[in-house]
């Protein structure tokens, strides 16, 4: 009994710190509770369970056909489970989960093969795989309406399993692909089309089947036609609502309309009926078959919230549509962050997250314009339908000086908010600094009042007795408009130059700039530099570098073995056998080094926590993200700063690395001239040697971060033109962490 | 020892280099075989095609990444080409028997291409020997001579691997150049010793050296 009443009180607690969110202080949902077992199973051990499901009864392709997918997806799911975008016990898969209870409350066997998780994704869509986990997409659940749209969701996925649509898929894909049964002497295009039609076929029968099973539960008939829309409408956000410019604006700054559009393009609300091409039926289609299907089916007693109520299901939505504007700024998509967050501003005004996030989107979307690769963050397109074209024209046509000035404007408003966020200042001096390099080296580019004021200053006292009050207000306004239209951007920081730390922190970084600059070096001087420079890049080539760290984090090390020469690259078993060894290795060569090491890897998987799962997720992600704005040469500081100090704190180091090690055995090219010279009796030994010997390439990688600073310190790709060996790799892993052991001199 | 000692010190004094896991120190014996390209063997006169082995015990200390420097003993049993003098005195073909122990110095440049480092991977070796040996006559086994002044100069490329992070296994190819000697000699004596050198040269000149080592667990 014990038990019983300590779980009553873990799942009340849960329960009330997972929905007790404070919206104004939004905190990320993360995994929790016990790992599920398919997050702690080697994929090996999937497929060992898995092939046991392959029939001798069925063909010889049909096996081996079948034996490759369990293969394929043991192993892609498993990656997929740890790529960090997928979280388990969290407030949409309990309540998708519940939700499963209901509709197969009398089909208890079928509920146990079912799991659901959740997937940090923005995008409207959810799918089931073959061994019966269902993915719902956080995206999904923030634009639901009701509860009964996702039940019937959930209803088509449970059909895609039961119908085992994901293997019969692939097995029919390998028979077109391999011109096998009827598909024998078909062309590319009829291919395409065969299996584009086969797609169709099991997207019908989930649907139908889907609603068989959901008119079997107690859900409301009358909402189905709604989960048609959210599928229709998935490509826009959750609500359209107008952008007003004035929310950049301040009584002092104006945003000039050449930015704005005047009219935007209005919603399409007609449906497509054009499938040929497409591996979905129409949305037109679908809801037309449904809708024959419903004749005469009456709605007596069927409700539309039941395993949960409508206000607790409206806080899970609200959490999905807070937890997607942060899902849109870590995919690199500022701009609708800024729109999802200015949507939900509306309801809560006060969110100093919701704020963050907008200024967190503004920060990023400068850098990249500063570093002229704003396609990579900004995609405007004149196709583009509602309200949300407005921010994306703006965004996309606003010049990089003026971004900048935006940008800093709002981060310096904010941080004047919120004085103690050490994560706003990191931002808002690293921004200003971009601004005075590269853009305004002088505050005097810009005004620090208004020309009208200026005149009311001089002739205050003449005004106050020639004019009301109201129309020098008004005309004020006026003056304030016209200024703005045309100055550009002069009057942007009006309020923030009566700000003493942002004039003496511009002032500083124009000094530095100019101190840079003016720095007179002699030639020998100069000489000096390039010649020290020469020598330490000589040093690090003959004795490697020196880091003097104690210890390291290692996240996510790989061991991958590829052979080109094969349909399956990846060679899925032998990688995880090699990856398992490598991680040994890792752990035995740091010990060596006398340097205290931490690995973060899914095979380690057994002996984690929740905690140490989110660690794992969030800096994969963060790594990633980092990865991905160094390959674009932007230099962003970290943007989750209090996560990841706090994650400092924890590991009790800054230093976080990615190693790994590639394998590639590649495919030989035999030329008609070897053919030739292999029957030479002088050049045959050659040829031979050259057809016969395995060729091989092996790559060495790490990446090594200062979480603090959120940059990385170094980073190494070793290629080698050999096949991997374990004295090797044990070699230049001793090195390597040799290298970043050694105290700097 | 001293050497070996010099050695060890030298390595850690200018750089402390990582070694393979923190081991720079390694020991070893190798075989190297030879074609004999003399008409005679150390026991066998006429012997047609044979071949010849050379036994090198070796100590060797990782300097930098890429550099190693060893010190090793070798022995090998040689024959000479017949000497025409020594016929005339038994009236019949005379050869020479030479027992040569040879002390070198060495050092090992690993290629810096493939992720190589000392001391595992591909390498190129640059010897200095010195030729210690005895030569007895092949009739009664009289000594003809016993010197120290003859000198070698080996060229090797090679490669190492590591086996359960301790044993080393090391095959390469040597080509030694016998640099002869300096000393004064007799009309006698220098025929006597152009068949030494010749054959001190001609048998080293090309080697395939197979060895295994041991890494010591010293840091």
């Amino acid at each position: 009994m014990p038990s019983l009443k300590f779980t009553i009180i873990f799942f009340v607690f849960l329960k009330f710190v997972v929905l007790g969110q404070d919206f104004n202080d939004y905190k990320i949902i993360e995994s929790s509770g016990e790992i599920p077992k398919d997050f702690t199973m080697f994929s090996s051990e999937t497929f060992d369970l898995e092939k046991s499901n392959i029939s001798k009864e069925d063909a010889r392709f049909e096996r081996k056909s079948k034996k490759k997918f369990y293969l394929t997806t043991s192993f892609e799911i498993h990656d997929w489970l740890y790529s960090g975008k997928i979280i388990f016990n969290d407030p949409f898969s309990s309540y998708a989960s519940k939700i499963l209870d209901v509709i197969l409350q009398n089909n208890k066997e079928l509920r146990s093969k079912l799991r659901v998780y959740t997937i940090k994704d923005p995008n409207v869509n959810a799918f089931a795989t073959n061994n019966g986990i269902i993915l719902v997409n956080e995206g999904m659940i923030s634009q639901l309406e009701n509860e009964a749209q996702l039940a019937f969701i959930l209803c088509h996925e449970i059909a895609h399993f039961v119908k085992k649509h994901v293997i019969n898929e692939y097995v029919e894909q390998q028979k077109i692909i391999k011109n096998k049964s009827i598909y024998k002497y078909k062309g590319n295009i009829e291919k395409r089309f065969a299996i584009n039609r086969y797609s169709k076929e099991t997207e019908t029968e989930a649907d139908l089947e889907g609603l068989e099973l959901y008119l079997k539960s107690p859900y409301s008939i009358e909402e189905l036609d709604g989960a048609f829309d959210l599928m229709k409408y998935a490509y826009l956000p959750f609500d359209d609502i107008p952008f007003e410019k004035s929310f950049f604006e301040t009584s002092t700054f104006k945003l000039p309309q050449r930015l704005f559009l005047d009219t935007l393009n209005e919603i399409s609300h007609e449906d497509e009926e054009d499938d040929v091409k497409s591996t979905h039926p129409s949305t037109k289609t679908r809801r037309d078959k449904i809708a024959f299907q419903l004749k005469g089916k009456s709605n007596n007693s069927k409700k539309v919230f039941i395993a949960t109520t409508k206000e607790e299901f409206n806080k899970i939505r609200k959490m999905s549509r807070y937890e997607v504007v942060n899902l849109y700024l870590d995919n690199n998509q500022p701009v609708e962050a800024i729109y999802n967050a200015y949507m939900l501003l509306k309801d809560n005004p006060k969110s100093k997250y919701l704020k963050k996030q907008i200024v967190k989107s503004l920060y990023l979307i400068s850098k990249y314009k500063n570093a002229n690769n704003e396609n990579q963050v900004v995609n405007y397109e004149s196709t583009m339908e509602g309200n949300q074209q407005q921010i994306h024209y703006f965004l996309e046509k606003i010049a990089s000086n003026e971004m900048n000035a935006l940008a800093v404007k709002q981060l310096w408003r904010l941080s004047k908010e919120y004085p103690n966020d050490k994560e706003l200042d990191s931002l808002k001096f690293d921004l200003l600094k971009n601004l005075v390099e590269q853009h305004y080296s002088s505050i005097t580019a810009f005004k620090s009042k208004l020309e009208d004021e200026n005149v009311k200053e001089s002739t205050e006292d003449e005004d106050n007795k020639r004019e009301g009050k109201y129309k020098k207000l008004k005309e004020k306004k006026q003056k304030v408009e016209e200024q703005t239209e045309t100055a550009n951007f002069e009057y942007v920081f009006v309020d923030e130059m009566q700000n003493p730390d942002f004039v003496n922190a511009y002032n500083q970084f124009t000094k530095d700039k100019f101190t840079k600059e003016n720095v007179q070096l002699t030639e020998r001087e100069k000489m000096k530099i390039v010649k020290k420079e020469i020598r330490q890049r000589k040093r690090i080539n003959r004795k490697g570098h020196s880091f003097g760290i104690d210890k390291l984090v290692v996240s996510n090390p790989l061991y991958i073995k590829l052979d080109e020469r094969r349909e399956q690259k990846r060679k899925y078993l032998a990688s995880e056998e090699a990856e398992l060894k490598f991680i040994d290795n890792l752990k035995l060569n740091a010990n060596l080094a006398k340097i205290d090491i931490e690995v973060l890897d899914d095979l380690d998987s057994k002996s984690y926590t929740s905690e140490k799962f989110n660690d794992y997720c969030y800096l994969n992600n963060w790594l990633d993200q980092s990865v991905g704005h160094i390959d674009q040469d932007v230099n962003v500081v970290n943007l989750n700063k209090e996560k990841t100090d706090a994650l400092i704190r924890k590991y009790g180091t800054k230093y976080f690395c990615q190693m790994g090690v590639i394998n590639l055995r590649e495919d030989k090219d035999i030329t008609p001239l070897d053919i030739c010279l292999v029957v030479v009796p002088y050049t045959a030994p050659f040829v031979l040697a050259k057809v016969l010997m395995p060729e091989y390439e092996t790559y060495f990688y790490y990446l090594l971060f200062d979480l603090e600073s959120g940059k990385m310190i170094n980073k190494k790709i070793l290629s080698m033109n050999q096949n991997d060996s374990k004295d090797q790799i044990n070699s230049l892993l001793f090195d390597t962490f040799y290298q970043f052991k050694r105290k700097p001199r | 020892m001293r050497i070996v000692a010099i050695i060890i010190f030298f390595g850690s004094y200018v750089v402390a280099q990582p070694g393979y896991q923190g081991k720079k120190l390694a020991v070893g014996y190798s075989s190297a075989v030879g074609i004999n390209f003399t008409t005679n063997t150390y026991q066998n006169e006429n012997s047609g095609f044979s071949l010849m082995v050379k036994h090198v015990g070796s100590v060797e200390y990782t300097v930098t990444r890429h550099t190693s420097l060893g010190f090793s003993v070798g022995y090998q049993r040689l024959g000479s080409e017949n000497i025409s003098i020594l016929e005339n005195i038994y009236s019949k073909p005379v050869y020479a028997k030479i027992r040569n122990i040879q002390p070198s110095l060495y050092v090992k440049f690993f290629s810096k291409k493939n992720g190589n480092l000392s001391p595992f991977g591909l390498y190129y070796k640059l010897m200095v020997s010195q030729n210690y040996y005895k030569a007895l006559d092949s009739v009664n086994d009289k000594v003809l001579a016993q010197l120290n002044d003859n000198y070698g100069l080996t060229f090797g490329i090679g490669k190492t691997r590591i086996i359960k992070n301790a044993i080393i296994v090391d095959y390469s190819l040597d080509f030694a150049v016998n640099l002869g000697t300096d000393s004064e000699l007799s009309e006698e004596g220098s025929e006597i010793m152009s068949a030494i050198n010749y054959s001190l040269g001609v048998n080293n000149i090309i080697l395939f050296k197979v060895g295994l080592g041991w890494l010591p667990p010293i840091r």
